[in-house]
Order: C-alpha cells, then sequence, then structure tokens
C-alpha cells in the first residue's frame, strides 16, 4: 500500500524543513554581524593613535631637547625621558578599545539571542502552525474526495496505516536529527564561551590590538555559528512538531476512518440480518396477501438504482463520517429510490412492468390461493355454484382479468370495479353448498354421533333438547338405499307391520285412515323416502326398539329373520337379504354365518 | 375525476340497470355492516380486520363499520398483530372488545340451577370439571354459553349500540347517496366469525346471531347474518375428538338455526327466554373455513384469521357484498333441496396481491443501504 505523504506534498524531511524555514531574516543579522566585525577593526583606532604619536612627538622632541641642551644637567633626564615617551607612545598607538569591544561584543550577543529566540523562532512556528492548518484542510479534502469517489474504507484506512507508518518513520528521523542538532549547538555554544573566556583574559591583560581584535572576531564568528546553529535547530523543532501534529491529524483522521469502518460493518451486519429477517418473513408472504413486486425484484431494482446513484450517497455523508452516518445514508437513499420511482405506483403499473414469468407467478398464485378453504367432496352430477370475483381497479379494464378469468377454467369470473389501484383482489365464493359435501363437517358429525350422549350433551347448547341436535343430522344425504333399509328394520324390529293384503304400516298406529302408509313393498319405501317425518319417526322408533333388545338380540333376531321367506314378496327378497346382511355386518355380526345360513337355506 | 365505467351491468345476471361508478363512488359503496369476533380465534380476526381497516386508513368518523369481538380469557387483551415486515404491530382499541369476567364454573350453575329454565343448563355445567374461566372456557360450550348468559347484559348493550351506530352511518350514507343518484344499499352485513371447534364461540354465536337479529329488526336496519367458522383441522387443540364433537354440534345447531330457527330457545338468567319465529333464520350463510383449499394448506391459525379478516374485508369495504349477493341466483329452491343434505353453507377463498408500500420501501432501503455499505467496505 503506498503512503499518502506525497499526496500531502511531503515527499521527504526536506519539504518539512523548507515549509517551516523562514524565507526572509526578520533580524537582519547578516548586517549586524558585519557592523560587529566593522566595529571590531575599528574599535580605538583615533585616540589611542593619537595619544600613541602624541607621546612619540613628544619623547622625539625631549629627545631632541636634550641634544640640544646637552650641556645642561637637564639633558640627560629630559633624554632618557623622551627615550621612554617613544615606546611608551608606540605602545599607545599601537595598542585597541578592549573595553569597547567587549561592550559591543556584549550587544552582539543579545543580538544573536534575538536572531535566534525571538524572531527566528516566531517566524518558524508561525510557518508550522500555517502548514499544520494547511494539511489538516488537505487530509480533510482528501477524505472528502476519497469518500465522494466511493473508495473503499477499508482501503483508505490501510493507506492511512501506512501514511501513519511513514510519518513515525519521518518522526523518528528528525528527532535523531534534532538530537544532532542539539549537541551540535551544545558544542558551539561551549566553543563560544571558550573564545569569550579567552576574549576576556586577553582584554583584562591589556594585550595588543590585533590579538584583541583577533579574539573578538572569534568571538563573533562562534557567535554567528550558534546562531546557524540555534536557527538549524529551532527548524528542527519546529519541523517536528509540524510532524507531529500532522502525524496526529494522519492517526486522528485514520480513526475516524476506522471507526467509520466499524460503523459500517456494524451497520452491514446489521441490514443483512434484517434482509434475511424480511426473506424469510416473506417466504410465507405477508399475512395480508402477497406483496408486489416481489422482493427480490424490490431488492434487485433498488440496488440497481441506488448502486448508479452512489455517488449522491458518498458525497452526502462524507462530511458525516464520524456521526449520524445511518441517518445521511438513509435520506440519500430515500431521495435516490423515491427519484427513481423505484416501485410501481399502481397494480397495472405493475403488470405492465412485469414481465411473463412473473405474471405467470401471479396468475398461479390466484390459481392455488384464490380457492375456498374448505376442503369439499362434490357429488357427481351436482352442478356446483362458484363465482370468482376480480376485483380490480377499473374492473374488465384491469390488464389481468382476462389472463384471470381465461386461467380460470370452470369458474365464472367476473370483475368488479375496485376503487384502490394499489391492489386486486380475487374471491372464489361457492354457494348453496349441501352439507353433506364438506368433508371436515361430515367427518366431526361421524365422530359427534359415535359419541355417548352425556358427552355429546356438554357441546349442545341453545336448543330444548339435545335430541334436537343429536338427531338432525344436515350432514346426511338422503342414501337412495335408506327408505328400504328402514322399512325392512321396521318389519325386523317388528315397529313395521305388513299385513296379508300387502300393506305396511306403524306399529300401534291403528286408525284406518293413516293406519297404513303404503300397500306393496315399492310403494312403502316411496313413502318413507318422500315423506321426511315418518322416516324420521320410524327411524327413532328402531333404534328405540333396537336399543332396548340388545345388540345381540338384534343379531340373533337377524339371524333368524334371513331364513324366513314370508316377511316380504318374494320379489324382493333379494334386495331383503342383502339389506340383513349389510346390518348384520355393521352391528358386529360374523357374516361368514350368515353366509353358511343364506347358502343352506336360500 | 377519473371516470371509469363499471361493467357489473355485462355480468349482471339480473339485468338490473345499475349505477356508472366513479373511483370515489366505488369508495362510497362500503357496506354497511360489522365484524363480531367470539373467543380468541375470533379476537384474532376482529385485531386483523381492525389492523387491515387502519393501514387503509378507513376507520374514520364516517366509517360505517363496527368490530366487536367477546371473550373469556383475559391474556387476549395485550393481543396483537402485524401485517407484515415492515409493519407495526397492532392491537385492538379496549372499546372494541369485551373480556367477560371470570367466573367459576360453579358460580356459572349456581346462576343457572337458580331459574328454572335454566336449571338443564346448570345440570349439565355440573358434569364439566370445576375451572375458572378467566384462562377461557377450556373447550367447552355449555360453559361459553353460561359465561355469555352471565354477562348478556353488558354484551347486549354492545351489540345494541354498535348496530345503533351502523343504522345512523346507514341513514346518512344514504342522504349522500341520493344526493349523488346513486343506489341505496338497504342491506347491512354482519360477520360472526369463531372458532367452531372452540368453547367460547361455540356457546355464545348463536345468541349473540339473535341478539343482532332482534336489534337490527328493532332499529330498522336489514341485516344479513353471515357465520365464518374455523373447522377443527385449522384449530390449534390437541384434543381432536372434542374439537370434532364441538364443530359438529355447534355446525348442526347452526343449521338448525337456519332450517328450523324456532327451534333455538335461549333462557337467560333473568328468567326471559329469547324464542325465534319459524321462518326467521338466524343466518344468512354458514361459512366454513378449513385448513386446506385442496391446492394449498394454511400455516396456521394466524394465517387463517388473516385470510379471514382479509375476505371480511373485501366482502364489505367494496362493492362485493352487494353485487356478490346479485349475482348469486336466489338460492330459496337450492335450500329446499335436502338430498344432498342442508344447503345453507357457503365457501370463500381470498387471494390478494397489493403493492405494500410500506414493506417495498423498507426492502428497497435494506438493499439500498447493503449496497453502500458493501461498495463503502470494499465487499463488492
Amino acid at each position: 500500500m503506498k503512503t499518502l505523504l506525497p499526496q500531502f506534498g511531503i515527499t521527504n524531511l526536506d519539504t518539512i524543513i523548507r515549509r517551516v524555514t523562514p524565507t526572509s531574516d526578520p533580524s537582519d543579522f547578516r548586517q549586524k554581524i558585519a557592523r560587529t566585525y566593522r566595529f571590531i577593526a575599528v574599535a580605538g583606532r583615533g585616540s589611542r593613535i593619537v595619544w600613541g604619536l602624541a607621546l612619540l612627538v613628544v619623547g622625539g622632541c625631549m629627545i631632541a631637547g636634550s641634544l640640544l641642551l646637552y650641556v645642561t644637567p637637564l639633558a640627560m633626564p629630559v633624554a632618557i625621558l623622551g627615550l621612554l615617551l617613544i615606546p611608551i607612545g608606540i605602545w599607545v598607538a599601537m595598542s585597541c578599545d578592549a573595553k569597547k569591544i567587549e561592550t559591543q561584543l556584549r550587544l552582539f550577543e543579545a543580538v544573536c539571542n534575538d536572531a535566534t529566540n525571538n524572531s527566528w523562532r516566531t517566524q518558524a512556528e508561525a510557518n508550522a502552525n500555517a502548514a499544520t492548518t494547511e494539511f489538516q484542510e488537505t487530509i480533510h479534502g482528501w477524505l472528502k474526495s476519497e469518500f465522494a469517489a466511493g473508495k473503499p474504507v477499508p482501503e483508505m484506512r490501510d493507506q492511512l496505516d501506512t501514511t501513519t507508518e511513514a510519518m513515525t518513520q519521518l518522526t523518528t528521523d528528525i528527532e535523531s536529527n534534532l538530537a544532532a542538532a542539539n549537541q551540535k549547538l551544545k558544542d558551539t555554544r561551549e566553543a563560544l564561551q571558550e573564545s569569550q573566556a579567552a576574549f576576556r583574559a586577553i582584554s583584562s591583560k591589556k594585550s595588543g590590538r590585533g590579538r584583541v581584535r583577533t579574539l573578538a572576531r572569534r568571538v563573533v564568528a562562534t557567535a554567528e555559528e550558534l546562531v546557524k546553529q540555534g536557527r538549524a535547530t529551532i527548524i528542527l523543532e519546529c519541523s517536528a512538531k509540524l510532524l507531529r501534529n500532522v502525524a496526529e491529524q494522519i492517526i486522528s483522521t485514520r480513526n475516524t476512518v476506522q471507526n467509520f469502518e466499524g460503523s459500517l460493518r456494524a451497520l452491514s451486519q446489521e441490514i443483512s440480518a434484517k434482509k434475511r429477517e424480511l426473506t424469510e418473513l416473506s417466504q410465507t408472504e405477508s399475512l395480508v396477501g402477497r406483496a408486489l413486486p416481489s422482493l427480490a425484484d424490490v431488492f434487485d431494482r433498488a440496488t440497481e438504482v441506488v448502486s448508479a446513484n452512489r455517488q449522491e450517497v458518498f458525497g452526502s455523508f462524507a462530511d458525516h463520517t464520524d456521526d449520524q452516518l445511518r441517518e445521511t445514508m438513509q435520506e440519500a437513499i430515500e431521495k435516490i429510490i423515491t427519484d427513481a420511482e423505484v416501485m410501481p405506483k399502481s397494480f397495472d403499473a405493475w403488470w405492465a412492468a412485469a414481465d411473463d414469468s412473473r405474471r405467470q407467478m401471479l396468475l398461479e398464485g390466484i390459481d392455488t390461493g384464490a380457492n375456498e378453504f374448505a376442503v369439499t367432496k362434490p357429488i357427481p352430477g351436482r352442478v356446483q355454484q362458484r363465482i370468482r370475483h376480480v376485483l380490480a381497479y377499473g374492473g374488465t379494464t384491469c390488464p389481468a382479468f382476462e389472463q384471470v378469468k381465461a386461467r380460470s377454467n370452470s369458474v365464472l369470473c367476473r370483475a368488479v370495479n375496485h376503487a384502490d389501484p394499489t391492489e386486486l383482489f380475487v374471491v372464489s365464493e361457492s354457494r348453496y353448498e349441501p352439507a353433506s359435501e364438506i368433508v371436515e363437517f361430515a367427518a366431526c358429525a361421524r365422530t359427534f354421533s359415535a359419541m355417548s350422549p352425556e358427552i355429546q350433551s356438554l357441546a349442545i347448547t341453545v336448543v330444548e333438547d339435545d335430541s334436537d341436535i343429536i338427531d338432525y343430522k344436515p350432514e346426511s344425504r338422503s342414501d337412495p338405499e335408506r327408505p328400504y333399509r328402514l322399512l325392512v328394520l321396521g318389519l325386523l324390529s317388528g315397529e313395521v307391520v305388513r299385513t296379508g293384503a300387502e300393506q305396511y304400516r306403524e306399529r300401534d298406529i291403528t286408525n284406518p285412515k293413516n293406519g297404513h302408509f303404503a300397500k306393496g313393498f315399492e310403494d312403502a319405501a316411496t313413502s318413507i323416502r318422500t315423506d321426511a317425518e315418518l322416516c324420521d319417526r320410524l327411524e327413532k322408533r328402531i333404534n328405540r326398539s333396537f336399543e332396548a333388545e340388545g345388540q345381540a338380540a338384534v343379531l340373533n333376531r337377524i339371524r333368524s329373520t334371513f331364513t324366513t321367506n314370508d316377511v316380504v314378496p318374494a320379489a324382493v327378497m333379494p334386495r331383503f337379504r342383502q339389506i340383513l346382511l349389510d346390518e348384520y355386518q355393521l352391528r358386529g355380526g360374523n357374516v361368514a354365518d350368515l353366509s353358511g345360513v343364506s347358502l343352506q337355506k336360500i | 375525476m377519473i371516470n371509469r365505467f363499471n361493467h357489473q351491468n355485462d355480468h349482471n345476471g339480473n339485468g338490473s340497470s345499475r349505477m356508472n361508478l366513479t373511483t370515489d363512488n366505488a369508495k362510497a359503496r362500503r357496506s354497511i355492516g360489522g365484524i363480531w369476533g367470539g373467543g380468541t380465534f375470533g379476537f384474532l380476526v376482529c385485531t386483523y380486520f381492525y389492523a387491515v381497516e387502519l393501514m387503509k386508513g378507513l376507520l374514520d368518523d364516517t366509517s360505517p363499520r363496527s368490530i366487536f369481538a367477546w371473550e373469556t380469557a383475559d391474556a387476549m387483551r395485550a393481543m396483537s398483530v402485524t401485517l407484515g415486515p415492515g409493519h407495526e404491530p397492532v392491537t385492538l382499541p379496549s372499546e372494541m372488545f369485551r373480556i367477560i369476567p371470570a367466573r367459576t364454573n360453579q358460580e356459572l350453575a349456581t346462576l343457572a340451577l337458580e331459574s328454572k329454565n335454566t336449571r338443564r343448563y346448570g345440570e349439565k355445567l355440573l358434569r364439566v370439571p370445576e375451572a375458572s374461566t378467566a384462562a377461557g372456557v377450556g373447550g367447552q360450550p355449555i360453559v361459553g354459553l353460561m359465561a355469555y348468559l352471565a354477562d348478556s347484559p353488558s354484551l347486549d348493550e354492545h351489540v345494541r349500540a354498535c348496530l345503533l351506530a351502523q343504522r345512523e352511518r346507514h341513514l346518512i350514507m344514504q342522504q349522500s347517496e341520493r344526493g349523488k343518484s346513486l343506489e341505496v344499499h338497504s342491506v347491512s352485513h354482519q360477520f360472526i366469525v369463531g372458532n367452531a371447534a372452540g368453547g367460547t364461540f361455540n356457546g355464545s354465536a348463536i345468541p349473540i346471531a339473535s341478539r343482532i337479529k332482534r336489534w337490527s329488526k328493532e332499529f330498522g336496519l336489514p341485516v344479513k347474518i353471515h357465520l365464518v367458522s374455523l373447522l377443527p383441522s385449522v384449530a390449534a387443540t390437541h384434543d381432536r375428538d372434542l374439537a370434532a364433537r364441538n364443530c359438529a354440534a355447534f355446525l348442526r345447531t347452526a343449521s338448525l338455526a337456519c332450517e328450523k330457527p324456532e327451534k333455538i330457545r335461549i333462557h337467560l338468567f333473568n328468567g326471559e327466554t329469547i324464542t325465534h319465529e319459524p321462518g326467521e333464520c338466524l343466518f344468512d350463510s354458514i361459512i366454513p373455513w378449513g385448513v386446506s383449499s385442496g391446492k394449498i394448506t394454511l400455516g396456521n391459525r394466524q394465517q387463517a384469521a388473516a385470510d379471514i379478516a382479509l375476505a371480511i374485508y373485501a366482502l364489505l369495504e367494496t362493492p362485493l357484498a352487494q353485487i356478490s349477493e346479485e349475482q348469486f341466483r336466489d338460492g330459496a329452491k337450492d335450500l329446499l333441496d335436502r338430498r344432498n343434505g342442508f344447503r345453507g353453507f357457503r365457501r370463500l377463498g381470498v387471494a390478494r396481491f397489493h403493492l405494500d408500500d410500506v414493506r417495498n420501501n423498507y426492502a428497497a432501503m435494506l438493499a439500498g443501504m447493503e449496497t453502500i455499505t458493501h461498495q463503502l467496505l470494499g465487499n463488492e
């Protein structure tokens, strides 16, 4: 991974140092040095030469006077005095004003201090601060541009990591340079102190002018070197400070990016979980109908649109990387989805946009989902009354209606105008369905009938007598064999009496007007079939009679009657025996016994 | 306003002339009526229905709709439903249901044994194991009936108030529709929903239907009562025999209430007896709801409840209830044909396809955010 430093304008240490180094010398140090040198060169030159020359002249004059007046006793002392004055004059003329130089050097030291610690440092620090601010802007700009470009965050983080490492290296380098510079500065400072000490020694010994000047110049040169070293050290210090600031900025940016990445990862996981949850929930479909478009289509379309407009999202939250990530992202995505009109606004729009496979899926959904929720076993031959209503915006103008109609096979299909353009209802309805066709009801009724009256009783509520429900069988079909069965069992139980005139009547009913209900076996069966009350009454009487007798007695009676030939006319004897056989079997009798009898007797 | 021609004329077997409907008018053709849910399942259906109405924004002051649930189990009070991914849970408001105050079977039996008319109920009740109705009636219809009778004044008042409100809405709608020269839909449709295999609904549905009939008649509100009953295949019970017994007895009683309403007699604890005239059938249709349509099988009771709520929504909130009445031929003759048993049963199946903005926006947002996060994380 490449470091970002060149991108931030930092190629090496020099670039940093150059940024920090003042472009001009505010203290005018060069001129001050030159001035000091000049001062040293001319210091004491005026008065001491005059005095020296004066002494030389006086000494010369005195020697000359003593030669003129050699005869006088004063000549010798004057000559000696004159001879003394000449070297003194030479010494005075040759000597310099060390005090002034010393004062000048002290002033120069102050200048040096000022040139190093004040103006230079101030400017270097100002440069470093400006560079820090500038860098801050640069890194923010970079971050923004990277986000705007949609650059992967881990890549950005890696780059920043690499950059941080490079910065650490640079910081180490500059620290090392700074240590060396400090050492050098220290050495120079010591050299200065030494030269200053030497100068002071010479100065106090009233050494010659040349020597003083030489030492003074050495002091100035050392001080100048110290200033250079000091300035270099300041530059390095400021550079180090700048580097540290830059490093802090980069680390801070890296942390921001890392935090952002963490938030993104958390958000990504949360989104994945929610998406998974939504997908799972949608597999069972919404409880209130099937939502359109399919979830996969919504995902695909939204992904496509958001991908195409991702720059908007990246741009929008580049400024909000540290917080409000979710809100910013949601806001931007919501806008994109709304603007792009990702979702169809009406069923018709969905239908128009859907391809054949999607339309077929919807039609299959209607085929399977819109059927009535109660399984029936239709009686062959009975015509069901079924209508499928398609409630759609626009009624028959709904583009799906014709296809629904075409696929509804035998079901009558009707369109109904529906006010809501966003939904389509398909309602299948069957009416006047016989209870006997409702498979579950018939099964429940069988279970109910098999229960004891005590248990049945607790489920019977709003009728006066439990028998109103126990004996009421809306789920029973009128079995064509049922009248024959009742007639035969009636004869068997004695509840139906057959007279010699082939008349059939109920036992105990002796009223001549209604004493018999039919003449002839077939007529009797027809009467039972058509007269529901007679049918119910007979059934109740037969059941009561058999219950009173007990199962074994009934079976015995069936067995004995089975071989009798005069219970019914000979023509209906086969049907009579078949019914007895079925009843015997139904009541748990062993059919083989009865079959044996029948084989022998019939 | 967009004018759309309603093509029902073309298909109307009666050949009667109807109106041209605008979309707004189609909305105005909501039927007067209500949903009455008994027991846990009925409560669930009512909650789904309420949630759908809420989602559609149909429950304003002008709504001609009654939603009322009654239940014995107190736990149902906090029951909530969700219409699908992204939707908020919805709870039935307290004014739309009544939890019948808890009593023990012993207390109910004592009440019943006090009066000669209700002694039979009390004797039956004594055969039921002792329990409180606080957690439901334990699948015993006789306890359900007793719980209803014990609370009948309050329940009756709720029924009365609901029907009175419907009557008021009915009058207003009549005025409104006359103003627009539209057909006045005079019949209200009341859907009584519950689990035929349970106890609470099983014991109280027919008395409630009776009261609806009675108050409608008193208020001059023409009414059709439809019984929607869940079959044991969907019921959540381990005692299949008990469920089958309850279902059979209930459907037989409901059929009897259609065929021979004079046989239905309800003795109240105050000594009064509710009787019915011959020919005044209590139910205009009995709609059994099983687990399977023959092609698909429902996942659970929730799905069944939601489907029933949707079917009732489609019937009440669209012109369907009226149109359906018109499109099926008169069934009087069919009802007399007893060759295949009682023919008062009606079956319904509903499929709804809709653009669910809530779900779609939620899904699109998730997909969009996933795209962006993946891209930012370099997971593409």
